[in-house]
């Protein structure tokens, strides 16, 4: 015995989900891959940033850290025309040797980074 | 090719005039400045505007800063087209040659031979960020900066040999590939760092002098075991300042003194009685476990039988537990948790801390946690405004940075700690102010917040070759360091933002409408 059973085809409307394009640093000061030496006094860097599709840019959020020593409490963002974020530092010899490195991610868990070696001159020559 | 010669001292160090002072402490610890120290609040506004452009790294132009003084222009036109031409950089490259004061061959016969500088070279604009400094073995050296006029300090290694060196102004126009420099012998500044029974302080002292002019700091050296010391220096009026190494619990003390030509100069510091004594204890997190790498910082508020400033610093240990040598008196302890953007710790602050003969044990002391704040950002129309980045940061303690970002409402909700803030509010676009907003007693639960009115800022940063694009622009109040407000530069080097600030140059709306302030 063979039973047949009816129906009919349906395909479910199809519902496109956009492919996220992960934030990009495209500038920075230092440059990618410098070594960076602090000054006495305040030092700044920054990171410019561009996601298209991370809706509001002020959403990225932005994760200085610096080798063993951490997250980096003193990032500003930088809202308007162009966005990023800066931090500003003050030479302290117990960086010295260690990478400082910035991770911008976006809402969708896109993400870039740079890093940069850093160098602090003894306080005395 | 430039050449300078500094004119030798005729007289040796044991053929010297003398001049004995015996100095009494002083309390001065130097002028701190800028957005990483705590920048005044004097709202009456900027006599002058400082412009910090970071350009992009890639670029071929160096940070640097642009002063203008409000005081003799119009300040709104002056922002509505406030441009910065960069300087090129430049290249100043040279040697440096130096005698010393005492021959190793023959010291019966004190003469003039011939040694290699071995030091740094540091070159820095009187204010702002272009600044650079190297070292060198061989007195050859290279430095590459904006153009412009310098502070070029020589820091010898030896400091006891060599002389500390200021050449203020250097003007740096065009590459300059010949720099020479003759260090001659300078003039000693010698004496004793002791305590108050005329026996030498306990441990190493490190002492360097400071030109009273510029600030600027000479190279270190430190006392022998009898608490003498030596430098070298040209005519001038300095500070002398001594203070113990890391090793050693020895106050900050300073005393004024003028070098003369030919002179050998005598200053003794008193440091008081030292005689250190252990401050300990455990730093417990919200769960009451030990909290790992916290910052502890005694600053002396008072000593009780010891002279001038101190500071001392270390970190808990994985227990949460510390122990630092301190000076009976009176201090203030901050204990500062390492940052974390989304953790829930606190920095706290114990004032009045007394450390008697025999130390202090401040026994657990629990961190508190993080306030939450809720509140609202409103246009001066009263409308509320979205995608406003908020931005705290601690005044004093290491000046951490909390940010929270508005909903479409003008709704905020910030876990910040419950201490003097200063909050700047950064709307998405420059139709709305850059507002910062003092809170000296911490921010409350809940806030209203109305941007100021302010000015628009229009400007443009320029090369020779055009607008410099992806470069970071901060506006700033040159003469305290507070800062206006940051922008990046588009593609043409241009940038807008609106900042707190009145046609006349001052400040506005810089107090919290709901605390009285």
């Amino acid at each position: 015995m063979s039973v047949g059973m009816g129906g009919c085809y349906f395909w479910p409307p199809i519902i496109e989900e956009p492919q996220n394009v992960p934030p990009t640093i495209t500038a920075s000061y230092p440059a990618a891959g410098d070594t960076w030496t602090l000054e006495p006094g305040l030092n700044k860097a920054f990171v410019l940033v561009q996601d298209p599709d991370a809706g509001h840019p002020e959403r990225l959020e932005y994760f200085w850290t610096i080798g063993r020593f951490g997250e980096q409490g003193t990032a500003v963002p930088i809202t308007g025309n162009e966005v990023g974020s800066w931090l500003h530092l003050l030479a302290d010899e117990k960086y010295d040797g260690n990478v400082l490195s910035v991770r911008v991610t976006d809402p969708s868990g896109g993400a870039d980074d740079i890093s940069w070696e850093l160098t602090v001159p003894e306080e005395s020559p | 090719m430039t050449k300078r010669i500094v004119p030798l001292a005729v007289g040796l160090a044991v053929g010297c005039a003398e001049s004995d002072m015996l100095a009494k402490a002083s309390f001065d610890t130097g002028a701190a400045m800028d957005w990483g120290e705590d920048a005044e609040t004097d709202d009456s506004g900027p006599a002058r505007l400082r412009v910090d452009v970071v350009p992009n790294g890639d670029s071929a132009y160096l940070p640097q800063s642009v002063v203008f003084d409000l005081a003799t222009q119009d300040t709104a036109t002056l922002l509505s087209d406030l441009v910065v031409q960069l300087a090129p950089s430049r290249t100043v490259a040279g040697q440096i040659s130096a005698f010393e004061a005492a021959p190793h061959d023959d010291v019966s016969v004190p003469g003039t031979l011939a040694a290699p500088f071995v030091g740094r070279i540091s070159m820095s604009a009187a204010s702002g960020l272009a600044r650079r400094s190297v070292d060198t073995r061989n007195g050859d050296f290279t430095l590459r900066l904006p153009a412009g006029d310098y502070r070029l300090a020589v820091l010898p290694a030896d400091s006891e040999m060599q002389p500390f060196y200021i050449l203020d102004p250097y003007s740096l126009q065009q590459d300059d590939s010949g720099f020479e420099l003759s260090l001659g012998f300078g003039s000693p500044v010698y004496g004793r760092v002791v305590q108050t029974d005329g026996t030498p302080a306990p441990g190493i002292t490190e002492v360097w002098l400071e030109d009273t002019r510029t600030g600027l700091a000479g190279p270190r050296v430190a006392t022998d075991g009898e608490g003498n010391y030596v430098l070298r220096a040209f005519p001038g009026a300095y500070r002398v300042v001594a203070e113990g190494n890391e090793r050693s619990t020895i106050p900050r003390v300073a005393a004024s003194v003028t070098v003369e030509q030919e002179t050998a100069t005598r200053v003794d510091l008193g440091v008081g009685t030292v005689a250190p004594v252990e401050a300990s204890g455990r730093v417990l997190d919200a769960d009451g476990s030990g909290l790992y790498q916290a910052t502890i910082r005694f600053t002396a508020i008072a000593l009780d039988d010891a002279e001038g400033t101190m500071v001392v610093e270390d970190d808990t240990d994985s227990d949460g537990d510390f122990e630092l040598d301190v000076l009976p008196g009176l201090w203030k302890v901050e204990i500062i948790p390492p940052f974390d953007s989304d953790g829930e710790l606190a920095p706290v602050r114990l004032d009045d801390i007394g450390v008697d003969a025999d130390g202090v044990d401040l026994g657990a002391v629990s961190v508190p946690e993080r306030v939450r704040v809720t509140g609202t950002v409103a246009s001066p129309g009263g409308d509320a405004i979205g995608a406003v980045t908020v931005v705290a940061r601690e005044v004093g303690f290491d000046h951490y940075v909390y940010t929270a970002l508005t909903g479409n409402n003008g709704g905020f909700e910030l876990n910040v700690p419950d201490v003097p803030l200063e909050v700047a509010f950064l709307p998405p676009d420059e139709r709305h102010t850059v507002t910062w907003i003092d809170y000296p007693q911490g921010m409350s639960s809940r806030e209203q917040v109305t941007l100021a009115s302010g000015l628009p800022v229009s400007g443009r940063i320029r090369s020779s070759g055009g607008g410099v694009g992806a470069a970071l622009v901060e506006l700033m109040d040159a003469d305290t360091g507070r800062s206006y407000g940051s922008a990046l530069t588009d593609e043409n080097g241009n940038f807008n933002l609106r900042i707190a600030m009145d046609e006349g140059g001052g400040w506005t709306e810089t107090a919290p409408a709901d605390t009285g302030y």
